[in-house]
């Protein structure tokens, strides 16, 4: 037996194609457009920052961990990690550089890489994965430039990112209330 | 923020006030730090530049939400403003600028936190403020790091808008109201464009150039057609998808010839930061006018596909790094950017797929007719994109097949025919014909490929019409074609090349050889 829709099922039917075909044609007209890559690309994320236990006040210290995301247009290798100022100059801690330790690389995945004698390397189109801790000295915003360096066929490529971490003061964000998110203004002396 | 003179002005206008009627004027001017850059990153100098056509209210923050507000104004082109307050109290009040432009009836731009909150700056209260006081509230500076960044983002769109007043007449209307989200500690690493809704990365709040081509990409969302597929790009690769690299590089030079009409500084340069503070901070730059940078040839490289749209407008008035020269390469062309938005806007809308060379078949299309092939011509063969008929044209029959000797140079070819000669492509085949021995092995094979090309070869028998062999792709991953074919005798036969079906283009370029052992 053949059964047909009612008129108003059809009239159901009819709707839903037609909201398909807006859907389809909407698809069609626009795209998710990305941001171009360089050749080797970090990003960063500050997981947390953490305050040295029994430090307070303007000289307190602590610990920054942040999480290293490098990606490779082409095959990376040899990868280096160095933690600076915005000016370019090396991060000390009280004064003397500090020793970066990166944690295991992993893929983006959190596998560990196979093993390479010369060092971490990116496949191309791929991202490996590392956190490292940046000491932090003084109550305050610290800005935070990491370079990272890798050998790219026979080129050494250098890409940097920046980040803050705010240390026993509030960072530098607006007032957000749901409608408005709001920096004041501040006096010039 | 910077409160530059505010609150003393204000307090003298206190001072003078006038009680005629139980209303008040607020007025001042709103500026924002602007980071100056160049191919380097941040030069290290922040110039001020006004807050445009932004609005302004005027509110009591003491009350509860939907009883604060007192009075709506907006900028004008200098960031200053001057709003008539009907108010009948003393009060608290609160001023504040605002990244959306509800208050201009022609402008429809906002930036917003990614959760959608409107960025504001305020200076302190005024408290005690009696309803017949007249405010100055000086000039008030955003700054950087605390907040400027959405002015920035804000007067680029707004620019933007006027960019497209210029080439439609009128400002993108409320059914295309624009919106950038930026917030610095968003976590977004990579900006992004989708519909009217463009997505900024943290530290893109001065990246001048991405901005602007991330609005281009909303500019062609709402006014062409857009087939990108999107997903992660490199502008080393040279090897894009031809709908990606077409898409983003008419971002990067739309987005560019905004800077370009302007008249300002760089117009010709992309460049991406990490946002950090000083001078430097370049992560990547890529010029429209170095044709070695990024070098790529064929339409399937974002930079190379970006160098010839650019290049139909670059003169030697384009604020580039070499002001009063044309470059990249010397060309005859210096058109109004209105003729490349005709094509977008116009034939381009019809197509299936929107690459490098719809572009060229729209530029010819009789609806545009821009003409100037030989100059066109002279930009594209720059980058080996290659829109037009070989050497060899009219070859499509095994009538007018040309003949081909066993291993000579190798021929180039581009399947594009155009028999009516108005620059616009159609689909080729290409015949050719060659004598063989009896018992001798022969290769065709087709090389170099370029444009996103995929060959299809077949080799016919003295009949023109039985196919003896063929080859679609060399081997997996390579798109060219080879037929290696032992001769049964000495006589005449035909190879045929043409488009193996699928794919985004239907022209390309490459290279065939016929060769013996």
């Amino acid at each position: 037996m053949i059964t047909r829709p009612s008129p108003r099922r059809q009239g159901f039917v009819w709707v839903v194609l037609a909201a398909a075909a807006l859907v389809v044609s909407a698809g069609a007209r626009e795209s998710r457009a990305s941001e171009a890559k360089g050749d080797l690309n970090l990003q960063l994320r500050l997981i947390e920052t953490v305050p040295v236990r029994g430090s307070s006040g303007p000289s307190m210290t602590g610990l920054a961990r942040i999480e290293l995301l490098v990606d490779a247009f082409r095959q990376a290798r040899e990868v280096q990690v160095a933690v600076e100022r915005p000016d370019g100059t090396s991060w000390t801690f009280n004064g003397r550089p500090f020793n970066l330790r990166p944690d295991d690389w992993t893929d983006p995945g959190g596998e560990p890489l196979e093993p390479d004698g010369s060092g971490p390397v990116v496949p191309a189109r791929g991202a490996i994965r590392t956190t490292i801790q940046v000491p932090l000295n003084g109550a305050m915003v610290h800005e935070i430039v990491v370079r990272v360096t890798a050998l790219i066929g026979d080129e050494t490529v250098t890409t940097e990112a920046y980040l803050t971490a705010a240390l026993g003061v509030a960072p530098n964000l607006p007032v957000d209330d749901g409608t408005f998110a709001t920096f004041s203004l501040q006096e010039v002396k | 923020m910077r409160y530059r003179g505010h609150l003393p002005a204000a307090l003298a206008a206190c001072a003078v006030a006038l009680p005629a009627a139980a209303n008040w004027t607020a007025s001042g001017q709103f500026l924002y730090q602007h980071r100056e850059w160049d191919p380097s990153g941040f030069t290290g100098v922040m110039t001020e530049r006004p807050v445009r056509f932004a609005d302004v209210e005027v509110f009591d923050p003491t009350k509860s939400r939907n009883k604060q507000h007192l009075a709506w104004g907006k900028t004008d082109a200098n960031g200053n403003f001057d709003i008539a307050v009907v108010d009948s109290a003393t009060r608290t009040i609160r001023i504040r600028v605002l990244t959306q432009t509800v208050q201009t009836t022609d402008l429809f731009v906002k930036v917003t936190t990614p959760g959608g909150s409107i960025y504001a700056v305020s200076p302190s209260d005024i408290t005690s403020h009696a309803p017949t006081t007249n405010v100055d509230y000086g000039t008030m500076v955003a700054q950087a790091f605390t907040g400027a960044e959405a002015f920035n983002i804000l007067d680029l769109g707004i620019f933007g808008a006027d960019r497209v007043k210029v080439l439609t007449g009128s400002r993108p209307d409320s059914s295309k109201l624009v919106t950038f989200k930026w917030a610095s500690n968003a976590g977004v690493s990579v900006s992004a464009t989708s519909g009217s809704t463009v997505t900024l990365r943290d530290s893109a709040g001065y990246d001048d150039t991405v901005i602007l081509h991330e609005w281009s990409h909303y500019v062609m969302n709402n006014y062409s057609k857009v087939t990108n597929p999107g997903g992660p790009h490199f502008l080393s690769d040279c090897n894009e998808d031809p709908r990606l690299s077409f898409d983003e590089a008419r971002a990067s030079y739309f987005g560019c010839s905004v800077r370009r009409s302007n008249g300002w500084p760089n117009a010709n340069i992309y460049v991406r930061t990490d946002g950090g503070p000083g001078p430097g901070h370049a992560l990547n730059y890529y010029d429209l006018e170095d044709p070695v940078q990024y070098f790529c040839p064929g339409d399937t490289s974002e930079v190379s596909n970006s160098h010839t749209m650019w290049d139909i407008g670059d003169g030697t008035e384009t604020t580039d790094l070499t002001p009063g020269v044309d470059d990249d390469p010397p060309d005859a062309l210096t058109l109004a950017d209105f003729e490349l938005w005709q094509v977008y806007t116009g034939p381009m809308k019809n197509l299936t797929y929107l690459t490098g060379e719809g572009f060229w078949d729209g530029w010819f299309d009789p609806t545009v007719a821009n003409g100037n092939f030989a100059a066109m011509k002279d930009i594209w063969s720059y980058y080996a994109i290659e829109f037009w008929q070989d050497a060899s044209e009219p070859n499509n029959t095994t009538a007018t097949a040309p003949v081909l000797v066993p291993n000579d140079p190798q021929t180039h070819l581009t399947y594009f025919c155009d028999s009516n000669g108005d620059g616009k492509g159609e689909i080729d085949t290409d015949y050719f014909k060659f004598t063989t021995v009896s018992g001798q092995v022969y290769t065709i094979e087709t090389l170099n490929l370029l444009s996103a090309n995929d060959t299809y070869l077949e080799l016919l028998d003295t009949n023109g019409t039985t196919v003896l062999a063929s080859s679609n792709d060399r081997t997996a991953g390579d798109k060219s074609s080879k037929i290696t074919w032992a001769a049964p005798r000495a006589d005449s036969f035909y190879i045929r090349s043409k488009r193996a079906s699928g794919g985004y283009t239907v022209y390309g370029s490459y290279d065939l050889k016929l060769s013996t052992p």
